[in-house]
């Protein structure tokens, strides 16, 4: 025996279209004998009518076009998550070297980094001890303030100090009498930078 | 029967667009955006009640889509699925907002009489709502009405109303039992109906 309800439900699934043959017999069947369930069925149907319309009523107007926003969002989000350089670098290391233990790839990492760093430092601090010389090398000599002969106590008797004068300062050499082509810098000035001298002068 | 063939049909045409999209085809996947947006907004809108929020909703469930094209396989429709991520998200958007209050009916309470006990739709004489006189009217109303129920009763009604997916559908859409669905779906229709013969009264 149905209750009331079952047959509410039944004539639901029946308005839905979700029986089977037989039941759909059955509730036709029911439909036949009593009145009272035709009016339930026209009052589902209103329900699904007015649902529908209360739904799509308010979009009638509405235009969606969201696909240059999806793709938008979706660049925004990879470029925010895009790995740091020390987690590219793992993962570099990673792939060539294929280390299964992560321990031993940042001892990798670390030693690599820490080689790059110390070349270039040692890179850096060389090019600062020469860059007066190569400022000197390149500019040209200016005019000679003179020569000035000087016998260092001590020192070569064949040698004398001769004054240079650059763009930027001057150079103050030790010019070997027997090979004029190769003096040998006892100190310079550099303009804005100070004195150099060789150790021990 | 010319139903059943558009409904295959349909899914071996969306089946194929996601497998080109997988594989990196923009066009694919953007005429898959294109076929869905609309309905994915509507059902956006009819859980959050707000355009903006309907909107990002869509473009948020799209870009979740897209991110997750390589694991869909196909066992369900794809529809089904886009329509569980919009629902998911909807409800995750809806349980970060405050709360509204909503006039819910509890399903556990069994409506023991049927869809004439009470004040019905059909007395109001408005057989074609779409074509009703005080149209404007009737549409506020409709929306109040629908605003009182539950995210689960909007949802499984907009589901069943407007997109028309069949019980099975809904049992895998919301994943629970088909006989859930059923009374879910009962619940749903009645209250609506109570609440806007309600409006419609005033």
């Amino acid at each position: 025996m149905s209750t009331k309800q079952d047959i509410t439900m039944k004539l639901m699934a029946y308005a839905d279209g979700e029986l089977s043959a037989a039941d759909r017999a059955e509730v036709e069947q029911l439909l036949a004998q009593d009145p009272s369930l035709g009016a339930e069925l026209a009052e589902l149907h209103s329900i699904s009518l007015f649902a529908q319309d209360g739904f799509e009523a308010p979009l009638a107007n509405v235009k969606v076009d969201v696909f240059d926003g999806v793709m938008a969002r979706i660049a925004a989000e990879d470029a925010a998550a895009q790995p740091s350089a020390w987690t590219r670098l793992t993962k570099w290391l990673g792939e060539v070297f294929r280390l299964e233990h992560p321990m031993a790839l940042a001892g990798l990492a670390a030693a690599v980094i820490a080689i790059v760093v110390g070349a270039l430092m040692s890179s850096g601090s060389s090019s600062s001890v020469n860059a007066p010389v190569q400022d000197m090398a390149q500019v040209q000599p200016g005019p000679r303030r003179g020569m000035e002969a000087e016998h260092k106590p001590g020192g070569r008797n064949t040698a004398f100090v001769e004054t240079w004068e650059v763009a930027k300062g001057k150079v103050v050499v030790d010019v070997n009498k027997d090979d004029p082509d190769q003096p040998m810098v006892l100190w310079h000035v550099i303009d804005g930078e100070g004195t150099s001298t060789p150790k021990g002068l | 029967m010319a139903n059943q063939e558009e409904a295959r049909d349909a899914k071996a045409e969306d089946q194929a667009l996601v497998e080109l999209a997988v594989g990196g085809d923009k066009k694919a996947f953007r005429k898959l955006v294109e076929r869905y947006q609309r309905k994915i907004y509507t059902i956006a809108y009819g859980i959050v009640r707000n355009p903006d929020t309907a909107l990002d909703v869509t473009q948020d469930t799209f870009v979740k889509v897209h991110r997750n094209l390589a694991t869909f396989k196909g066992d369900s429709s794809f529809y089904t699925w886009v329509y569980r991520i919009v629902l998911n998200l909807c409800i995750d958007r809806k349980r970060r907002e405050a709360r509204q209050a909503e006039v819910d009916y509890d399903d556990a309470i069994a409506h023991e009489d049927g869809f004439t006990s009470g004040p019905t739709l059909a007395s109001t004489g408005i057989d074609s709502p779409a074509k009703a006189a005080h149209r404007k009217e009737l549409v506020e109303h409709m929306d109040k009405a629908l605003a009182t129920l539950s995210e689960e009763h909007r949802s499984i009604l907009l589901l069943r109303e407007v997109e028309g997916l069949s019980y099975e559908e809904l049992a895998e859409t919301l994943n629970v039992p088909k006989g859930t669905v059923m009374s879910r779906l009962f619940h749903a229709r009645k209250n609506f109906q109570k609440s806007l013969s309600r409006y419609l009264r005033q």
